[in-house]
């Protein structure tokens, strides 16, 4: 996946998710955050969904499969950038995120990991 | 008055409602007085012309329903038709197949009622409606970052929808931290209510911002406990000053 980059701010991983993706692309960049997390043994994970304007229930779920995915590696993960109407289709679609940490810029992110 | 004496011309002409026939090749075949002031091509010369011509409109070049309402189909659609003076005018359609006397498919009759103003004033008492409740449920700065929304009156899904979106939109462009949701105003809980104030809690931090919902007296209280509603996870007061005092107690701790 050439579109996502990662940064790395001492041990947290932070990626910013570009673009609308289609579910295979957004298969693969799940699966390579969660790889890199491993890699560079982070202890927390920032992923910015900023850019997202809308969300389905496929990335919806797939968001809510990496969070506690990362959770169970004992990684920490901050969700920023959630949109307005993203977070009205989260919870229509009954994904409310439940014990996810969010916030709404990545300077209170890195201060809630 | 004997049956044979009814001039079916002169319902057809004097009838209020804008009825025209159309043949097969979109030809006008008919046209009454109503017809001719809505389209403002008088009785006489519409008759020949291109029912195209005659009264034109969106679905003419797109999708006419000529061919569907031939087929018998019952077609009612509202369209978008140019008026008399060339302005947009909103009409609702309806139409029924012209058979001959044996049988054959000749075209369609075409009835139009203007819905122009009906529309309009459907749509001043839509927004006039919205802005009430965006009046009874303002997004108030209380604090820096903090954000108040009193609830007042019934919440209903459609008013814990436009809340919802105000509020969202005023967190994430003030960049709040918290946001507190006063239910003291709000005249009756129940499982419904209930449900609209835990999911605009949860959507709140979703964006970021920590909910907290204040105002529940012992009635909301024994209420959510009798409907043994969830509110785990999320941050509840008795009262408005305890919520704000929490509030502003975080943001010292920055």
């Amino acid at each position: 996946m050439a579109s996502l980059a990662k940064m790395h701010f001492g041990d947290v991983l932070l990626v910013p998710i570009q673009e609308e993706m289609h579910d295979t692309a957004a298969e693969e960049v799940i699966e390579e955050i969660i790889t890199e997390a491993e890699k560079m043994s982070a202890r927390g994970v920032v992923i910015d969904i900023s850019a997202l304007d809308i969300v389905d229930s496929f990335l919806g779920r797939l968001l809510q499969e990496t969070v506690r995915a990362l959770a169970a590696m004992g990684k920490k993960v901050v969700l920023v950038g959630i949109q307005p109407g993203v977070a009205i289709t989260l919870i229509e679609l009954g994904l409310p995120l439940d014990g996810i940490e969010t916030a709404f810029n990545l300077e209170s992110a890195l201060k809630k990991l | 008055m004997a049956r044979s004496n009814i001039d079916y011309k002169q319902i057809f002409m004097d009838t209020p409602v804008a009825v025209r026939a159309v043949s097969k090749d979109k030809i006008v075949l008919a046209a009454n007085k109503e017809m001719a002031a809505l389209s403002g091509v008088p009785m006489d010369k519409a008759i020949g012309m291109p029912c195209y011509e005659q009264f034109s409109g969106e679905l003419c070049e797109t999708a006419c329903p000529l061919q569907q309402a031939m087929a018998g189909e019952k077609v009612v659609v509202e369209v978008e038709k140019k008026g008399v003076d060339g302005s947009e005018i909103l009409v609702r359609l309806y139409t029924t197949p012209l058979v001959s006397e044996n049988g054959e498919a000749l075209g369609i009759v075409e009835s139009y009622i203007d819905i122009t103003r009906e529309r309009e004033d459907q749509e001043r008492v839509n927004s006039f409606q919205k802005t009430l409740l965006e009046q009874a449920s303002p997004v108030i700065r209380v604090w820096d970052g903090v954000l108040g929304v009193p609830i007042m009156g019934i919440l209903d899904s459609e008013r814990t929808q436009l809340i919802m979106e105000s509020l969202l939109e005023e967190i994430v462009s003030r960049e709040a931290e918290v946001a507190i949701i006063d239910v003291s105003g709000i005249a009756m809980v129940d499982s419904a209510v209930a449900d609209h104030l835990i999911r605009t809690a949860k959507a709140v931090r979703l964006v970021g911002a920590l909910p907290i919902l204040t105002g529940i007296n012992a009635d909301i209280a024994q209420t959510i406990a009798r409907l043994s509603i969830d509110l785990e996870g999320l941050k509840t007061m008795s009262t408005l000053r305890d919520g704000l005092r929490y509030a502003i107690s975080l943001q010292k701790g920055d």
